[in-house]
């Protein structure tokens, strides 16, 4: 390395002319000079080679160094730059040399600058400026940058001196700033990860985690720096994992942990939970560390724990279910899986079945109709499908069953299969079968009770007939009242219940009214068990077809005896009313006269008395005598008084058509006719004058002739009981009205006093009757008079004139 | 008393009947009272008479039957003889149980009221007799001392005196006087007739 001097010439003429010349040869050019300066007494000669650096040495190395180097006495003046401090300070050479330091120093740092500067100078040994703080130096445009200063103390001949070797550290400053960014955006990251993040180097010495990891494992961020990794690791785990952790940085990629084995992390508290841990190389500069997610999977452990067990019990529940057959299609209805109901319903072992189709538990029918398929349709047309069926059992039988089909799709949509759940309803269908049944045969039989019930609770005989009058039906009513039983009722043996004359005229009747086809009343005497004879009024309807045909009658009949009864009690009621009202008038008539009678009698006694007596008392007789007399004659008076006020009673007269009168009492009397079982017959002339009378009188008239010929037709019994009423008119100026009976008749020699008052020729006749009829008709200047009747009877007769003689 | 002469009352609104019935009852001496109405007969002076009431059942205002209650509220114990024009079995039930003694329905044979009205005559007067008869035993018996009456009592019932004596504590001397008294006063002639005398005063009630 030693320079020619033409060399050395050529380079110092560089410098001269400002150029920069190779490092190197500067060393090589500023060396000789600095060779002869002579090392000082007392010193070492390697000290002195040291210290002992001639300036212009130093200056060559000062000016080789790479960075910028500044020299400062101890009073702080610049007493040598370099060519890097110009660059570095944007200061020429002149500029600083001689200058203080602190023009180098930010104005902030200045003032404590020179006591820093003394500091030094009492024990001056190498060191960095600064201790850890940022130094700053300032360049000739104000700008700051930031430095870092090695101070090395230079004895020289000047006494001791400091060489300031100044580094520009703003590059790396920024470089570190930027890295610092970087981590931390990194920690925050991690920090704000929703998952436990622990982030280890390769020792496994944990060197971050997250506020997650802290929460999670149960540690303080401190208690899990710096300690190794394995502590999160449960005990039984933990001796494995180093060797697994080296064998991650191997081949250091992300990847989960555990590679399928389950994975748990230990607490702080000693228990331990299921983790998924992803791992996840990061390269930092002090090599490649481990950043470890770890999801706590306790619930989602917990959630497929669940799901286990209930795909485990759903398997045990459709293979335990017995009652019904669960078995899956797959989508072209091949038996793909079998239950142990299935086995039962159907018949089939699993191993028999699976592989098979569906459509073998269908009928014949069922499967001619493509009913198999179009379930499946409708299935994956609607879900699902329901029916209830026969079906097919191994064996050939068949059995109702309920179907349900549902169709199995992916969450693609795509048909995956169907399950069919079968449950053998036979049981159910023939029970509600025969439940239908019941309730309509007991509907029925209800219904029939009631129409029982209904014929029996009816106050009458019901019965019905075919068309030609055989009885096919009598209620319970009816046996009950006939006392006949069921087999003597039906057909013609009701006629023994009917009252022999009734039943003549019933019969005679029946093929008219069964011709005529219409209801129709009747009134029939039925005989009861007892033998009595009721009154019943029987109404027969017919029921038509649809073409008109009578196919039955039906018959009711109401016992109307009571009513009859009621009603002849009325009427009888009305008879003795109007007798006891007659009865009064007659007794106290009787009074009146039985009065004088007596006492006629009483005197002619008293008189006979006295003439056979043996005093002979002649007065006293005759007084008896007068009495008698004059008490005969009191009662002739009493009698023609009597008859007297009979026709001049009150009367109000009117014209009268007697036809219609006669009328009007017949029906008066129709009770006392039917009563006495006595037809009564009318024969009216066509026209007839009216005649001017009292009408109630005239009634009183006819009633009385009416009941006169009831009465004496009481005890007949070998021949009809009739009572004609005939009206004529006689000549021109009169009506006659007949009476006519076949009755017990007239006795001749009766006829004469037939109408005299008190006269009668019946067990409890009042013999008041004719008389008050003969007053009537005389006091209307009419006629009455009684005949025997032809063969037998009596007719009665009287002709009243007609008004215009009136 | 067989003396006093017995009266036949006639109550009939019927002068002609009463006439009549006047004119019979005199055949056989009787003799006749007539009214008109039983209100005429209750307002007449009382005679002490044996005698009957011949009644019509049915006079004008007031019924026979009304009328015969009337006579036993009013103690008159008379008895009656009804005749009616018309008679029923419930009204004769009535008149008898209320002590009618005949009930005669008209026309009657005039023998037959006669025959009733002398029975009811004969009646009326053995009536009257023992109701005499009676008050004056009782007139007596109210003349005796309790001890005499202790004394009639036993001596009926056939207790001699000394057993009489010794019946009620007394000497036989006193009992044998108190018997004399007894006998005088009651007026019996023998025991037999001092037994008839409380034999009679019993059946009517009265209690020594």
């Amino acid at each position: 390395m030693s320079l020619t001097d033409r060399e050395k010439e050529q380079l110092k003429a560089m410098i001269d002319a400002g150029e920069a010349i190779p490092a190197r040869y500067r060393a090589e050019l500023f060396a000789e000079p600095s060779e002869a300066k002579p090392a000082r007494p007392g010193e070492t000669a390697e000290a002195a080679d040291v210290l002992r650096v001639s300036e212009r040495r130093l200056q060559l190395i000062v000016e080789a160094a790479p960075n910028a180097v500044v020299m400062i006495d101890r009073s702080g003046e610049i007493v040598m730059v370099n060519a890097q401090a110009e660059r570095v300070f944007g200061y020429s050479r002149a500029e600083l040399v001689g200058q203080p330091v602190e023009m180098l120093v930010p104005e902030r740092f200045r003032g404590h600058h020179p006591e820093l500067r003394a500091a030094f100078f009492v024990d001056p040994r190498p060191r960095p400026m600064g201790a850890g703080r940022d130094l700053y130096g300032l360049k000739k445009d104000g700008s700051e940058f930031p430095i870092e200063i090695g101070l090395n103390p230079i004895e020289t001949d000047d006494g001791t001196m400091v060489l300031s070797a100044i580094v520009d550290i703003t590059e790396r400053k920024a470089a570190e700033a930027a890295l610092r960014e970087s981590e931390q955006r990194f920690r925050l990251v991690v920090e704000a990860a929703p998952n436990a993040m622990v982030m280890s180097d390769q020792a496994g010495q944990i060197l971050m985690v997250n506020t997650e990891a802290e929460r999670l494992f149960g540690y303080s961020r401190a208690e899990l720096v710096g300690q190794p990794v394995e502590m999160l690791v449960p005990e039984r785990f933990r001796g494995h994992h180093p060797g697994l952790r080296a064998a991650f940085f191997v081949d250091p990629r992300p990847r989960p942990m555990g590679a399928g084995r389950d994975l748990y992390g230990l607490k702080k508290d000693g228990s331990e939970f299921p983790v998924e841990i992803g791992l996840n190389p990061i390269e930092t500069d002090n090599g490649t560390m481990v950043l470890s997610a770890i999801v706590d999977i306790t619930e989602r452990k917990a959630a497929d724990q669940a799901l286990r067990e209930s795909e485990q019990r759903y398997s045990v529940l459709v293979d335990g279910v017995t009652d019904y057959a669960i078995f899956m299609l797959d989508p072209k209805g091949i038996i793909t899986n079998w239950n142990s109901g299935a086995e039962r319903i159907k018949g089939y072992r699993a191993d028999e079945i699976v592989g098979q189709h569906f459509s073998r538990f269908y009928t014949e029918e069922d499967r001619a109709a493509n009913k198999p398929q179009l379930a499946l349709e409708i299935a994956v047309r609607d879900g699902s499908h329901e029916a209830e069926s026969l079906r097919v059992r191994k064996d050939g039988s068949r059995f109702w069953a309920n179907v349900v089909v549902d169709a199995i799709k992916g969450g693609d949509g795509q048909l995956i299969g169907f399950v069919k759940i079968t449950r053998d309803i036979t049981e159910r269908i023939q029970s509600e079968r025969a439940r239908e049944e019941a309730r309509i045969a007991q509907a029925q039989s209800q219904q029939m009770e009631a129409i029982r019930l209904v014929i029996d609770t009816i106050p009458a005989l019901v019965w019905s007939a075919l068309p030609d009058g055989s009885v096919d039906f009598v209620s319970h009513r009816w046996l009950e009242y006939t006392g006949l039983s069921l087999e003597e009722a039906l057909g013609s043996g009701y006629a023994a219940a009917f009252h022999r004359q009734d039943l003549e005229r019933w019969l005679a009747q029946w093929p008219a009214r069964a011709s005529a086809g219409r209801a129709f009343e009747d009134e029939i005497r039925m005989r009861r068990a007892d033998g009595e004879y009721r009154h019943f009024l029987t109404r027969y309807r017919p029921l038509h077809d649809a073409s008109d045909n009578i196919v039955k009658w039906y018959g009711a009949a109401t016992d109307i005896e009571d009513r009859k009864r009621a009603e002849a009690l009325q009427s009888e009621l009305a008879r003795v009313v109007r007798l006891t009202t007659m009865g009064e008038v007659t007794a106290s008539i009787a009074h009146e006269i039985i009065q004088p009678l007596s006492a006629v009698v009483t005197n002619g006694n008293t008189c006979l008395y006295w003439l056979e007596d043996q005093t002979m008392d002649r007065a006293k007789a005759r007084s008896a005598a007068a009495r008698a007399v004059r008490d005969a004659e009191r009662a002739t008076d009493i009698i023609r008084h009597i008859r007297a006020l009979m026709t001049k009673s009150e009367t109000q007269r009117a014209e009268i058509d007697m036809n219609g009168l006669v009328t009007e009492v017949l029906a008066l009397t129709h009770n006392e006719l039917l009563k006495g079982e006595v037809s009564a017959h009318t024969v009216l002339a066509p026209t007839l004058l009216p005649i001017f009378g009292d009408r109630v009188q005239l009634q009183q008239l006819i009633l009385n002739l009416i009941m006169n010929g009831i009465e004496a037709m009481a005890s007949v019994a070998d021949r009809p009981k009739e009572l004609t009423i005939e009206t004529r008119a006689e000549g021109t100026d009169h009506v006659l009205v007949l009476v006519r009976d076949s009755g017990v008749g007239l006795n001749p020699k009766d006829a004469d006093q037939l109408f005299d008052a008190f006269f009668t020729t019946k067990p409890e006749g009042t013999g008041m009757g004719l008389a008050i009829c003969r007053s009537i008709v005389e006091a209307h200047d009419g006629r009455i008079w009684a005949s025997a009747g032809s063969p037998y009877g009596a007719v009665f007769q009287f002709t009243l004139p007609t008004d215009n003689v009136s | 008393m067989e003396d006093v002469q017995p009266v036949v009352v006639v109550i009939d609104d019927d002068p002609s009947v009463r006439d009549a019935l006047q004119g019979l009852l005199e055949t056989a001496a009787l003799a006749v009272e007539l009214y008109a109405s039983p209100g005429e007969y209750l307002q007449r002076k009382h005679i002490e008479a044996p005698g009957c009431i011949i009644l019509d059942v049915r006079l004008r205002g007031s019924s026979g039957l009304d009328f015969q209650r009337e006579l036993v509220r009013a103690g008159d114990r008379t008895p009656v003889i009804f005749l009616t024009g018309h008679a029923d079995v419930a009204m004769t039930v009535q008149a008898m149980k209320a002590g009618a003694v005949e009930f005669l329905t008209k026309p009657y044979r005039d023998q037959t009221l006669l025959e009733a009205v002398l029975l009811a005559i004969e009646t009326d007067r053995a009536r009257r007799e023992s109701d005499e008869m009676l008050a004056a035993v009782r007139q007596r018996l109210d003349s005796l001392t309790p001890r005499e009456r202790q004394v009639m009592a036993l001596a009926a019932s056939g207790q001699s005196n000394k057993q009489t004596a010794g019946s009620i504590g007394i000497g036989d001397v006193t009992a044998r006087v108190h018997r004399r008294q007894v006998m005088r006063k009651m007026q019996a002639r023998s025991i037999a007739e001092l037994v008839k005398i409380v034999e009679l005063l019993a059946n009517h009630g009265i209690k020594l």
